[in-house]
This record gives C-alpha cells, sequence and structure tokens, in this order.
C-alpha cells in the first residue's frame, strides 16, 4: 500500500497534538518521514493580543501548514480555533497586487475609478497631494491612521515620519478604538503604561472575575488556562459579568447580566463592602497608595456644540484631588447593596459573592477585562474603579493578585502604545513634555523643537476634521476604519469622500475602507516580512519572513520608508529649523530620518535560524541594510534604563519572546515588586515607582449615564462585538472560506420575548434602526449569546451590513475611545 | 486581480477532500471522557488517537465532501461532555492522493 499526503498529514496531526497533550504516540515515525519537506519556523499568530507562537511549516515558498507552538509559554503547542487556517488568510482570492488609483482619461479624479498603476505613479500623486496639502493647510493638514497590527519598526518608522518628518502629531492607531481606556488609566493610576501581572497569574490565582471580557471567544487560548485551573485547583471559581450571557456562563460559578452602565456602580459597592467589613489592608494602602477623586459631570467627547457636551459642567476634565480615606468612604458609601442590586439587576447575593471574593484575603483575585470596560463613555473611570478595589485589598503586584488588561490586536501593546503611535505620544513620553521630546530629538539627532508640542488628531477627531476639511492629505494603514467607526455614515464617508481631501489606503486587500479612498497600495502581511509583535502581557516577539508576497505587494514599512525619499527638509521644515542643523540642508528625511548612521548601522546580511535554513528579507534588500534591526536598536534606546528595557534584537530571533522589562537579558513578570522587578531596591516592596511619589492613585469616581439610553422611540439597548469565527472587521477571517461559512452574515442576537414582543420569528428579516442610521438582517434567538429583555447584540465583521453605521461617535472624554457598547436602538420587521 | 466587495461565492466554495487535515484536543468535563469518545466516534472524518489520564482526547478530523473540517470541529463544540477544543495543528494540500512513499 503506497503512503499517501494525506496519510502522512493525519499522522502529523495525532503526532503533534499528542504531543501538546503531554503524550508520545507509536504514529511519531511516521509524521517524522512525512514532514521532511516542510520547513517549521515560530511565528505570533496574527489575531489576538494574547500573543500565541505557531510553528509554520513552508514549502515552495508557500505556508502548508501551522500547529501550535510547543515551546511557547503562551499556548503551549495549543492555538485556538481563530487559528483555524491561519495560513489561508495570505491566499484570499482577490489578493491586491497593485496600487489602484481613481482615475478619468488617465489622470487622478476623486470621482473616477479605480485603475491599476505603477507604484511610481502613485507616490508621484500621492507625493503632490501630501506636499499641495502642507502647503495650503501646514502639517496639520496631513495626517496617518495606523494600527495595533502593525509590527514594531512599522509603527516605529510611521511615528518617526510623521511627528519628526512633516512634523505632524495627526497619527494615532485604530488601538484608540481598543485600549485607549485602559491606557488612561494605566497612566492615571500608576504614571506608566501596561499591566504589572502576567498570564502566569492564570495558574497563580483561585478567583477568576471577568468584566466584559468574552475570553471563550475572543482569547480562547487564555481561557483554556483559566478554565484548567478552575477545574484542577481546589475552591477556584469563575465570576462571569457582561451585559448579556455569553460563552464563559457555562463555566461560571457566579454569572452576573447587569444594566449597562452599572458596573460603575457594582465596583464602588464592592469597595463599600471592602471599607464596611474592615477588609481594607490598611499597611498596604498606607505605604502604597495615594487616595484621589476625579472631576465629575465630563461629558461624552462628542463635538463641542453637541447639546450633550453644552450640558456638562467640566467638560473633558480629567484632573483628580487628593481626599482623606473618611471622604473615600463617604463617596462609596451610598453604593448600597440594595441600592446597587437595583440599579444593575443583579441579585443581591451575586454581587456580596463577588464582593466577598475580593475581601476575602485568603483568595488570589485576577480580574480581567476588554471591550466591556475600555469602549466606555467612563472607560477611564471604570478601568480605575478595579485597580481601586485591588489596591484597597493590596490583591496587586503580586503572583496571583491581578487587575489585568487584556488587549484585542496582536500588537497593541508592543507597537501602538510602547513605541507610541498615538497622537500625544512619543517612544517615551508624550509629545506635550519638553523633556520627552528633546529626549526623542536627541536619539533622533533632529535639531530643538522639530516635533511640535500639542497632541495631534486623535482617531475620532481625524474623521470630524476629514469632513469638516482641515485635515485634507491622509494615509491608512492595517486597519478598516470605514468598517470600524462609529457612526460612520455621518463622520467617516463624508470625510473621505470630501472633494478637498485625497485618502490612500495600503492593504492587503479591498476593504470598504480601501474603496471609500482614493488610492490603494497592496500590502505585504504577517508571514510575508519580518516582525515584531508585543502582546498584553508585555511580551515582544519577533519573527522571520517566510514566504515572498505576491509580485506588487510591498509592507507597510518599505511604504512609508520609500515614500520618506520623496521629500526634503526644506519641502516640510521651517528654514529656522534647518538652520539649526545646516548639515541636512538638501537632504532626504529618508536620508535624515532612516539614514542616520543608526537605522542603518547593521549591514545587509544573510537571515539564518538555528538548523541553518535562510530566510527572505525584503526590506534589507531593498534599503540594502538590516532595516528592522536599525530601527528595533535606535528604538530600544528610548526604554532601557527608564522602566521599559528591551533586549537586544538577536535575543528575540531566538526566544519565545521575553516580557519587558528585560535588564541583564532577565524578562520580568511582576512589575513594582521587590522580588521580580529589577526596578526595585532591596527592602522597597511594593513600589509603584511610574509615580514620582511611588505610589499608586486610587481615584474615586462614581456612577453617571450614558450618552444614550433606551427611551419611547428607541427602546432597546444595542451592543455591538465580535464572534469566535471572524477577527475584528473580517478582512482576513473572511477570506477562509471555512471561516466564511461557519459564520457567513451577521444577525441580531435578540432575547425570545422581545422578538415575539413584536411579533418577529427566528431568522426573521428585520430593520435595526438608531438616530443614525439603518442595518438590515435576521433575528437570532438562541445560540452562543443569550440576550436579556431590553438588549440586542450584532456583531461588526460583516461588511454587508456595517453596524457601525448606527453606533453613537460618544466617546470617553478623558482616553477618546468611543463606546461601541451602549447606545439606543429599535427593532422592526422589514 | 479584482476589486469589487467581498465574494460570497469566492468564501463559500467547496473544499476537496483531505484539503484540511486538523488535530485537535479535546478536553472533556471531569468525568465525561468515555461518552466524549463515544461521541466523537459518531462524527464524520473525526478519529481519537489517545485520551490522556486527566481526560484529554487526541483527535484528528478529515474533511470529507459533505464535512468540511471547520464543521466537524464546530459539532465537536457540542457533543455531550466537551469542555473546551484547541486546534494543535493544520495542514492543507492540493493533492491529498500523492504518493509519498510506496510502502514495501
Amino acid at each position: 500500500m503506497a503512503l499517501t499526503r494525506r496519510t502522512f498529514m493525519k499522522a502529523n496531526a495525532a503526532a503533534a497534538t499528542a504531543a501538546a497533550a503531554g503524550a508520545a504516540l507509536p504514529v511519531g515515525a511516521v509524521a517524522q518521514k512525512g514532514n521532511e519537506d516542510l520547513r517549521w519556523d515560530k511565528i505570533p499568530c496574527r489575531f489576538c493580543g494574547t500573543g500565541c507562537s505557531v510553528l509554520a511549516g513552508v514549502k515552495d515558498d508557500r505556508i502548508h501548514a501551522t500547529q501550535g507552538d510547543p515551546d511557547a509559554p503562551v499556548n503551549k503547542g495549543l492555538n485556538c480555533i481563530k487559528g483555524y487556517f491561519l495560513a489561508k488568510i495570505m491566499y484570499g482570492e482577490d489578493r491586491l497586487t497593485q496600487p489602484l488609483l481613481r482615475m478619468r482619461g488617465g489622470e487622478f479624479d476623486k470621482e473616477g475609478d479605480f485603475q491599476p498603476v505603477s507604484w511610481e505613479k502613485a507616490f508621484d500623486v500621492m507625493e503632490a497631494k501630501f506636499k499641495e496639502a502642507l502647503d495650503n493647510g501646514g502639517p496639520e493638514s496631513v495626517g496617518m491612521f495606523g494600527s495595533g497590527q502593525w509590527t514594531v519598526w512599522e509603527g516605529y518608522a510611521a511615528s518617526k515620519f510623521m511627528k519628526a518628518g512633516l512634523r505632524s502629531n495627526n497619527i494615532d492607531p485604530n488601538a484608540r478604538h481598543c485600549m485607549a481606556s485602559a491606557v488612561g488609566a494605566f497612566i492615571r493610576g500608576f504614571g506608566a503604561d501596561e499591566p504589572m501581572g502576567c498570564y502566569d497569574d492564570l495558574e497563580e490565582a483561585d478567583t477568576f472575575v471577568l468584566w466584559g471580557a468574552n475570553m471563550a471567544e475572543m482569547h480562547p487560548i487564555l481561557w483554556s488556562r483559566l478554565s484548567d485551573t478552575r477545574l484542577t485547583k481546589e475552591g477556584a471559581e469563575v465570576h462571569v459579568l457582561s451585559t448579556f450571557e455569553n460563552r464563559n456562563f457555562e463555566l461560571a460559578d457566579n454569572g452576573m447580566v447587569f444594566t449597562p452602565q452599572t458596573d460603575l456602580a457594582i465596583l464602588n459597592y464592592i469597595a463599600n463592602y471592602i471599607i464596611q467589613n474592615d477588609a481594607v489592608d490598611e499597611d498596604f494602602l498606607k505605604s502604597n497608595v495615594k487616595l484621589n477623586a476625579t472631576t465629575t459631570d465630563i461629558g461624552y467627547g462628542l463635538r463641542p456644540e453637541h447639546p450633550l457636551q453644552q450640558k456638562a459642567e467640566n467638560p473633558n476634565d480629567g484632573s483628580f484631588s487628593e481626599i482623606s480615606f473618611e471622604e473615600y468612604k463617604k463617596q462609596v458609601s451610598g453604593y448600597t447593596l440594595e441600592k446597587t442590586a437595583e440599579m444593575s439587576g443583579v441579585p443581591a447575593e451575586k454581587l456580596e459573592r463577588l464582593a466577598k471574593a475580593f475581601a476575602d484575603p485568603d483568595r488570589k483575585v485576577m480580574s480581567l477585562w476588554t471591550m466591556g470596560f475600555n469602549q466606555h463613555t467612563r472607560g477611564v473611570w471604570v478601568n480605575g474603579l478595579v485597580y481601586n478595589v485591588h489596591l484597597l485589598t493590596g490583591k496587586i503586584s503580586r503572583p496571583g493578585q491581578s487587575p489585568f488588561s487584556l488587549t484585542g490586536q496582536p500588537s497593541a501593546c508592543g507597537t501602538a502604545r510602547e513605541v507610541g503611535t498615538f497622537a500625544h505620544r512619543l517612544p517615551h513620553g508624550v509629545v506635550m513634555s519638553k523633556h520627552h521630546r528633546d529626549l526623542a530629538e536627541k536619539i533622533w539627532k533632529l535639531p530643538e523643537g522639530t516635533i511640535p508640542p500639542e497632541p495631534g488628531f486623535h482617531a475620532v477627531l481625524q474623521n470630524r476634521k476629514l469632513k469638516d476639511g482641515v485635515l485634507n492629505a491622509y494615509w491608512v494603514q492595517c486597519n478598516n476604519n470605514m468598517q470600524a467607526a462609529a457612526n460612520l455614515n455621518n463622520e467617516t464617508w463624508p470625510g473621505y469622500r470630501n472633494p478637498d481631501n485625497f485618502i490612500v489606503v495600503s492593504d492587503p486587500y479591498p476593504t470598504v475602507t480601501a474603496l471609500s479612498g482614493d488610492l490603494i497600495l497592496p500590502t505585504a502581511m504577517w508571514a510575508e516580512k519580518e516582525g515584531a509583535y508585543g502582546n498584553a502581557e508585555r511580551r515582544t516577539q519577533f519573527w522571520r519572513q517566510q514566504v515572498t508576497p505576491p509580485e506588487g505587494a510591498k509592507s507597510d514599512l518599505w511604504q512609508t520608508v520609500e515614500f520618506s525619499k520623496r521629500f526634503k527638509v526644506e519641502d516640510v521644515w521651517p528654514r529656522e529649523l534647518v538652520d539649526k542643523m545646516p548639515e541636512y540642508k538638501g537632504r532626504t528625511l529618508y536620508e535624515v530620518l532612516f539614514r542616520n548612521g543608526q537605522v542603518d548601522a547593521f549591514e545587509k546580511q544573510k537571515v539564518v535560524d538555528g538548523s541553518g535554513n535562510e530566510y527572505p528579507n525584503d526590506e534589507m534588500e531593498a534599503f540594502g541594510f538590516y532595516i528592522q534591526k536599525g530601527l528595533w536598536e535606535e528604538y530600544a534606546r528610548f526604554g532601557r534604563g527608564r522602566g521599559h528595557d528591551l533586549g537586544a534584537f538577536e535575543l528575540y530571533h531566538q526566544a519565545r519572546g521575553l516580557r519587558w522589562p528585560v535588564v541583564d537579558g532577565k524578562e520580568t513578570l511582576w512589575r513594582y515588586n521587590e522580588q521580580y522587578d529589577p526596578y526595585v531596591e532591596e527592602g522597597e516592596g511594593i513600589k509603584f515607582y511610574g509615580n514620582d511619589n511611588g505610589k499608586a492613585n486610587l481615584i474615586s469616581a462614581p456612577y453617571e449615564d450614558p450618552a444614550e439610553m433606551p427611551d419611547d422611540d428607541y427602546d432597546l439597548w444595542l451592543a455591538t462585538g465580535r464572534v469566535l469565527e471572524h477577527w475584528h472587521s473580517g478582512s482576513m477571517t473572511r477570506r477562509v472560506p471555512e471561516l466564511h461559512k461557519a459564520f457567513p452574515e451577521a444577525v441580531v442576537f435578540m432575547n425570545p420575548d422581545d422578538a415575539r414582543d413584536r411579533g418577529l420569528r427566528r431568522g426573521a428579516p428585520v430593520k435595526l434602526e438608531t438616530r443614525r442610521g439603518t442595518v438590515q438582517a435576521r433575528v437570532e434567538t438562541r445560540g452562543r449569546n443569550r440576550t436579556p429583555r431590553g438588549l440586542v447584540f450584532i456583531p461588526w465583521f460583516d461588511e454587508n451590513k456595517l453596524a457601525n453605521k448606527l453606533t453613537l461617535d460618544a466617546t470617553d472624554p478623558l482616553s477618546k475611545e468611543t463606546d461601541y457598547k451602549k447606545c439606543a436602538c429599535r427593532v422592526v420587521s422589514a | 486581480m479584482r476589486t469589487g466587495r467581498f465574494e460570497h461565492e469566492d468564501a463559500g466554495r467547496a473544499p476537496r477532500p483531505g484539503e484540511n487535515v486538523c488535530g485537535v484536543l479535546v478536553r472533556a468535563h471531569p468525568g465525561h471522557a468515555a461518552p466524549v469518545r463515544r461521541g466523537l466516534a459518531a462524527l464524520p472524518g473525526t478519529e481519537v488517537h489517545h485520551v490522556t489520564d486527566d481526560e484529554r482526547l487526541v483527535v484528528t478530523v478529515e474533511e470529507t465532501p459533505e464535512n468540511p473540517a471547520n464543521e466537524t470541529m464546530t459539532a465537536i463544540h457540542n457533543v455531550e461532555g466537551v469542555l473546551s477544543v484547541a486546534l494543535v495543528y493544520h495542514e492543507q494540500t492540493d493533492d491529498p492522493e500523492a504518493v509519498i512513499e510506496e510502502a514495501s
């Protein structure tokens, strides 16, 4: 009998799976033989912020197989079902391979049709449009919208190009929609971004509390680690809070469905319970915490003329001031069990059980959250309130005692947050600080005053400024904001189609955003370039370029750096700035930013793995030096010695990622704790060194209403979100036939009683209407999401439905992150 | 190169047999490994290779014309007693019947 490819594949699959389970199978030998023609190398998954490592099996310049990386501490050989057919995301039928420009009669025309052009022609038109905008409106009129999916060096190069090159801070990542509230609370509370704990807490803790995080579907590998702990550790328990029942409730010991926005009340109740029951860790509080109260009635981040903004007493005010413990006690005292149960709709005994878990000194509590907290008009507040209960009880910065903000994108931390691609950020610091600008200008070898001191336009403001004609030349990389932005018909689309504006979109596929722009640039993705991502537990991971991209597609790194050749410093810098460094006269931005003796410090070389396999590196080939390494080493200078130490470039090509700060080649598991963190001196115990006083800020904040609530006209809550099969806007997962078939279109999840009241059967076509727009979809009354009466849920992956026509562009006034989880809608028969 | 909107036909094409083979690790609820094993045996293209002492099952899923691998894996989630399903391995080929080695 002949052995076929299929037989070998099956043997491979069985052997790898057995190995992941810690068992050996006799089929191993067969698998070895069948594997001879595949080259295996590590690469982090392209999807969420968990940061699973995958082994990619390459043959004939194509990925044929993937498996969970058995040596990876994050996923330990497992992969989630979102990793189904991961490699197939690169091979969609409609992959873009040529730049496309809207043209009529051979020339650019905003109203023309997309036609293929050369890269040269594409950059010619783009250059002319960016220079025209700069001449007419200055640096304020150009902008870039980037991504938490950029590789570290792509985000770094883009940020440097915009902030130092074009001298515009109008660069923001789509992580604004995702993580900005978490960042805001980290900065306000601890003076430094990102979690103090790590994924090891999933085994160290015995009590898990999910606050608006559907881990079972969105972070399945972390969920499987949590489930293992729950099932194997005596007394372990899981509390789940959400505005509707999702798959996490299957494992929940204490499942709680609460009325939207009342998480603010629940957390204050827990604080009240802790105080009333003498469960405050007073020593910890005294040594490590400063008590504060935030300014209230801060509005909803809407346009200033919006009535809700007009009504707010302190719009956008993020200030807070010190209070005494007695004052704090008084502030939370109104959140009694009875009142909170009534506000939230959660039975009192369930709330009390949750509060007891925090108050019990013998329980190790890990709190986990994602978009339920972050996409919230009081997102910074509610993130802060969860720190408050951990700070009151000292359950922080210790193994298993861990308030943990999960991330949704593979490099929301590594790129968007750490590199600082936000409109107000720099790699280490903020543009508003002279000290931080000086540091950046020194490392970048630029004249003093290059970086503008005012924050640029954040994501939501970019759309408003495009619509208003203030922002005119705009480059979108690595995201799909026409589908992702709230209230898109009224705020996003008009800006992209504003005749005053020129919109460039770089993407592997013709997304809604790409097709709404004026020039589309075909992008090389994921395994088609050398990359680095940083996950939610501060772990930085590298990969080598596994395959060559389709002919004509170029990475975002190449695009940004190549485009920088189109500008001379005199085109973009005022004369007095150029005069400060006359040696830069006549130089291009490419020469000043990327051939500065640092970024180009490492010569072209072979990329080889430990087994001697050789890998391509298209950018090194194009520019003639090891640009990824040069960018990395320049970038790493910002954080070394400042609490954000990154290791040497080569270290990451060997390790399965390392968690910063990486000092003397050693990673840090629990920050601010003397036993684990090299920045805390012996005898200091816990020290929150991000703040000058070494203390964390507990910041009291009350319940305030959301921007929009159900009323007589729009009688239901609308929440948007995701499903297991599709990642974000579906631009990749919908190109995988198997995933598309598994969940082909968005449906409206609705309570059966609400459906019956409206005369609707399961599967009936309905119109989902808000004050912003209408979407037609079918009703789903069963399945994975079971909504309470009065709330409907729609996923937003489906570009044929565009759920964000419905949502309100109300943001957290402090973080500027949109609340996608709460607005008012109605459902009528279609 | 096509620049139209997302096409359902592209995404919905039928797989060829054997195009996808998956290795899947299934965790059973405590005490449920035996019924889970029986439940999995009833699913087409599915084979249980091993059951660990802590009730995890080493499973392969082969695609058949009637049963795309993804649908089978969704079905695994719905087998009574299954707690979690993790994909460990995936391989695809355009030619599943290609002979790798002639057995002697």
